[in-house]
């Protein structure tokens, strides 16, 4: 049964006042700020970028134990290769950043899996005026707090890591060498925000996106390598590989040594890692958005 | 399905468009689905201002709106923190931020203490009074039979009957009790003419398709005594049975 309760036509004149239309531009800001203030309003969002702040501290703090010994009188320094490394919170050892695996769960997959387990998203399709506007402000809003949080975290690591070099008596490292792959990592991280919220649109559930997420790089990806190997003529794929090719882009040394190599897993130019890395995080992105147009919010 | 939250078929227009033309819907319709559709850790305040800056209205917008559902004193607690009543409170005030011309509510009064049913059913009426639409399906015919100024009944998903209650009420036939000495004389005389009379007591019965006018006639013609006559009009659940069984029975 459905009761339509309307106004008494004796006592009240109907409300036929047309809304005004806002423009595409102001309905995607609204959508943003929406987005925005569903992450501030979270503690575990403060509380990742806590953690990511001490940690920023922490890695510039212990900077000077990177330094390399001085060859014949030069004065001892952190070489690039370990300088980056460090900044980048040992994405290459730990297979991604340390930074990664602090916010992507936050930022990238949370907006999204919140929908699965809070059931939210009525309030924002409604809000916000369709799925894929929602969708894309998911995206963008946790790749913009993905670039922000790493890039004041870098700073400031950069930061105490320079004036920690100073007071220990230690030369500056080459600064400008490093902005490259710096910078690699800062694109590496906005776009696995962006894979990370593309993944939790396709596989529709939280527990799903988070081992997803921590088995891929750590053991999936490896699996796969391995597997890979022993098809003839196809060995070479592995370099391809997402994960691999983003620690490829990330990578800061020359000529790196075999162990490095095999822990970064491709041999790949650093462009070119980062190029399919970007690739790969937008196809899984266009998925997700296949799969989340398909949901429904009861 | 009405707001694309559920994928089906057909279209709603809201104003002369679908809903997702309007871009802003929240100014074109504010919906109640149970409750308020929220992160369970973020507090109403936080709740309220995200979705007021979804909206595009100022943040000064949530003190009016939590004002007008009594809610001020809430602004602190966590969504998940509240009872039934204050998150369907806290869902209509949502559901005004925007100021919206059409108001969709859905099993409003479900788990409602009578304080908040009694609250809900005078803002309805306020907010329909002020020359806006509101738009509520419930199965508690009883409530709706005081509240509804017009009735739509689905049956398996597609509309079987639509009228105003001012209709309903002219041109269906209650139930006339009556209380007679005689009755198996007007039973007779009842059915003659299509009726159907049903003992509810010694004396006394409950007589459906004819008007208390009819069954008057009938008596005076035939000299049958009446101890008592009245009319009760049909009830909204009686509407509802009648339509929903003749759809189910046409199937």
């Amino acid at each position: 049964m459905t009761a339509v309760v309307a106004s008494d036509g004796d006592n009240a004149t109907p409300d036929r006042t047309v809304p005004v239309l806002p423009l595409a531009g102001t309905v995607l800001k609204r959508a943003l700020s929406f987005e925005g203030m569903r992450l501030r309003g979270l503690r575990s969002t403060w509380v990742a970028l806590v953690a990511l702040a001490l940690l920023s501290l922490l890695n510039g703090l212990l900077l000077p134990m990177e330094a390399a010994d001085p060859r014949g009188e030069e004065q001892a320094t952190v070489e690039v290769a370990r300088l980056v490394d460090a900044l980048q919170f040992n994405a290459i050892a730990m297979q991604l950043p340390l930074s990664a695996w602090l916010l992507v769960f936050v930022l990238g997959t949370g907006p999204i899996t919140t929908e699965f387990s809070h059931q939210t998203a009525r309030t924002a399709w409604l809000t916000v005026g369709n799925r894929g506007l929602s969708y894309a402000a998911k995206l963008l809003v946790g790749a913009a707090g993905t670039l922000i949080s790493s890039a004041a975290g870098l700073a400031l690591s950069a930061i105490v890591g320079s004036a920690a070099l100073t007071v220990t008596g230690l030369a500056q490292p080459d600064w400008s060498t490093s902005c490259g792959p710096l910078l690699r990592y800062l694109i590496v991280m906005v776009f696995l925000s962006v894979l990370a919220g593309g993944l939790a649109g396709l596989v529709r559930s939280r527990l799903l996106a988070v081992l997803t997420l921590t088995l891929w790089p750590l053991l999936l990806e490896r699996l796969f390598g391995l597997a890979l190997q022993r098809i003839p003529g196809v060995g070479e794929i592995q370099m391809w590989l997402p994960f691999a090719a983003a620690r490829a882009a990330m990578n800061g040394a020359e000529n790196p040594d075999g162990f490095t190599r095999a822990l970064i897993g491709s041999d790949l130019a650093p462009l070119t890692g980062l190029g399919a890395f970007c690739a790969y995080a937008t196809v899984i992105a266009c998925c997700g958005w296949l799969a989340y147009r398909r949901r429904e919010a009861p | 399905m009405m707001l694309g939250l559920l994928q089906g078929g057909g279209e709603t227009l809201f104003m002369g468009r679908p809903l997702a033309q309007w871009r802003g819907p929240a100014g074109v319709v504010g919906a109640v689905l149970g409750g308020v559709s929220g992160h369970p850790k973020h507090s109403v305040q936080a709740h309220l201002k995200m979705v007021a800056a979804g909206i595009g209205v100022p943040s000064e917008r949530v003190v009016e709106v939590l004002n007008c559902v009594g809610m001020h004193e809430a602004t602190g607690l966590r969504l998940g923190g509240l009872s039934l009543g204050m998150a369907q409170r806290v869902g209509i005030a949502q559901a005004l931020l925007g100021n919206p011309r059409v108001l969709v509510l859905d099993e409003p009064t479900n788990g409602l203490d009578p304080h908040s049913v009694h609250w809900l059913r005078s803002f309805l009426r306020a907010f329909a009074d002020a020359g806006r639409a509101v738009l509520l399906s419930s199965h508690q015919l009883a409530e709706m039979e005081q509240l509804a100024d017009g009735v739509v009944v689905l049956a398996r998903g597609r509309v079987v009957a639509r009228t105003s209650m001012l209709d309903l009420s002219r041109t269906t036939h209650g139930r006339v009790g009556v209380q007679s000495p005689t009755l198996d004389k007007l039973t007779a005389l009842v059915e003659q003419r299509g009726g159907t009379l049903h003992m509810t007591a010694p004396e006394t019965a409950e007589i459906t398709g004819l008007s208390r006018f009819q069954v008057g006639d009938i008596s005076a013609e035939h000299s049958v005594p009446l101890h008592w006559l009245d009319e009760r009009p049909a009830s909204l659940e009686e509407f509802y049975l009648s339509v929903a069984d003749q759809e189910y029975q046409s199937r």
